[in-house]
């Protein structure tokens, strides 16, 4: 059921992008797409994560701040920062949320370990790519305040190339963990007993 | 302007270089602490399916047990009253009527019943032999048997002070009991001597009938033929002991011997 939405979440995430490539074209910016997506996008992770740790307390935890993300995000687009402004508060905010999402599931393994391989478990990867990501995001991020203005325009853009192979890394990732959440694969894979 | 961009370059590279680093080492950790957690669910859930299967075991056991326990105090309280009854009613049979040969084999299957009866019942009993002794368990068998006046018992025993486990004790005794069976229901015999031997290193029991005898030829060696023989042999070799059996027309001679050295407990 978790990679239902992760399935939902990806086919999202490309319209997404896909839009976003638009507004670049169009308008130079794609940060209105993004002001939209974070908070629908930490909602999805929110559901998935909510479905892969089944215990309350943890729940509980990823519910509360997805449910202040969205009127937070509301806020944040109407008032607080112009639609075209980068980097978004919200756009930060779900990097953090996600990254404590990504920490959790992995804390959840700890937890709750299973008979088989890690290596076969798609929630491991699932977190694993969330978390590479979003730490890859935040180094990213980081490469744009004030101690690296004087970073040559060329270098900037090498950065964010560096940020979407991170990008196409974690889809891959996801790629990975959908195939292994695949019952055909866990037959083809399952140690001979 | 390009020196710049070296550096700018090389800052880059650092900085995705420690963040790899740091995330690879992070996910080592991580690899290494979940292998060693997955481990000691492993062997706690191997713990807890042999603590399940041990239990399911003692309660099959225990089961089993109660349900013997009540099959043998049924034929105790139930069918061996009821034989005794009839043994009452066919004496007073025998004081108003003439003795006839039928009266006399009436009152010998009559005895036997209830022989057998009470061999059941206390056979049946789960804690017999490690309640009475082997020994003990044996000569009860031999009184009982000559109480029914089926048989005449002669009965010797030289016995030093010996000491055999509880779970041998059982299978001698089952031995024993074989070999009583055997000359009551084919032997056709008026007499037996039995002869206890034992010493520090040696346990033996012998049973010698004047019945009709077997063909020895056709005894089992090693579980074939006749079901309670084979048992036995099985028996014996399973206890490390030596049984030996001989048969002619005068009658059959059963001698089982028990070295303690080469007995598995």
């Amino acid at each position: 059921m978790p990679f239902r939405l992760l399935t939902i979440l990806l086919a999202f995430s490309f319209f997404t992008e896909s839009l976003s490539r638009l507004f670049i074209k169009e308008f130079y910016n794609p940060m209105p797409v993004y002001h939209i997506y974070a908070p629908i996008s930490v909602m999805l992770y929110c559901g998935i994560v909510y479905l892969m740790v089944p215990r309350k307390l943890i729940q509980w935890i990823c519910i509360i701040p997805a449910m202040i993300a969205i009127p937070f995000s509301l806020l944040n687009s109407l008032y607080l920062q112009p639609l075209d402004e980068f980097p978004s508060n919200m756009v930060l905010f779900s990097h953090i949320l996600l990254s404590v999402y990504s920490l959790i599931i992995f804390y959840h393994l700890l937890y709750s370990p299973e008979d088989r391989s890690l290596f076969r478990n798609p929630v491991f990867w699932f977190s694993v790519g969330t978390l590479i990501f979003q730490a890859a995001s935040f180094v990213y991020l980081g490469f744009d305040q004030p101690i690296f203005s004087k970073l040559s325009p060329e270098m900037k853009i090498t950065i964010s190339n560096v940020h979407l192979y991170f990008a196409m890394l974690m889809y891959a990732i996801y790629g990975l963990s959908l195939w292994l959440d695949n019952p055909r694969s866990e037959t083809h894979h399952a140690p001979a007993e | 302007m390009p020196q710049q961009n070296d550096n700018d370059l090389l800052l880059v590279i650092a900085g995705v270089t420690v963040f790899f680093l740091l995330f690879a080492i992070g996910l080592i950790v991580f690899v290494v602490v979940y292998y060693n957690k997955q481990r000691a669910f492993r062997r706690e859930k191997e713990q807890a399916e042999a603590r399940y299967r041990e239990e399911l075991a003692r309660t099959q056991q225990e089961v089993r047990t109660e349900l013997l326990q009540n099959v043998s105090d049924e034929i105790h309280d139930n069918l061996g009253q009821v034989a005794s009854l009839i043994k009452i009613y066919v004496n007073t049979l025998q004081v108003n009527d003439p003795q006839t040969e039928s009266h006399k084999e009436l009152k010998n299957l009559v005895n036997r019943l209830i022989y057998d009866l009470k061999t059941l019942s206390l056979n049946t009993r789960p804690d017999y032999i490690t309640q009475a002794g082997l020994i003990d368990a044996m000569e009860t068998d031999l009184n009982r048997l000559e109480a029914s006046g089926m048989i005449h018992i002669r009965y010797e025993k030289n016995m030093e002070e010996f000491t055999l486990h509880n779970d041998l004790q059982l299978i001698v005794y089952r031995m024993f009991q074989e070999s009583v069976n055997n000359v009551i229901k084919h032997a056709q015999a008026t007499e037996i001597l039995v002869q206890l031997t034992s010493d520090q290193h040696h346990f033996s029991f012998q049973l010698q009938d004047n019945g009709k005898g077997f063909d020895t030829v056709s005894l089992p060696e090693a579980g074939k033929g006749k079901s309670g023989i084979a048992n036995m042999y099985r028996r014996s070799v399973a206890i490390g002991g030596d049984l030996s059996i001989q048969s002619d027309t005068r009658g059959t001679s059963i001698l089982f011997t028990l070295n303690h050295k080469n007995s598995p407990v």
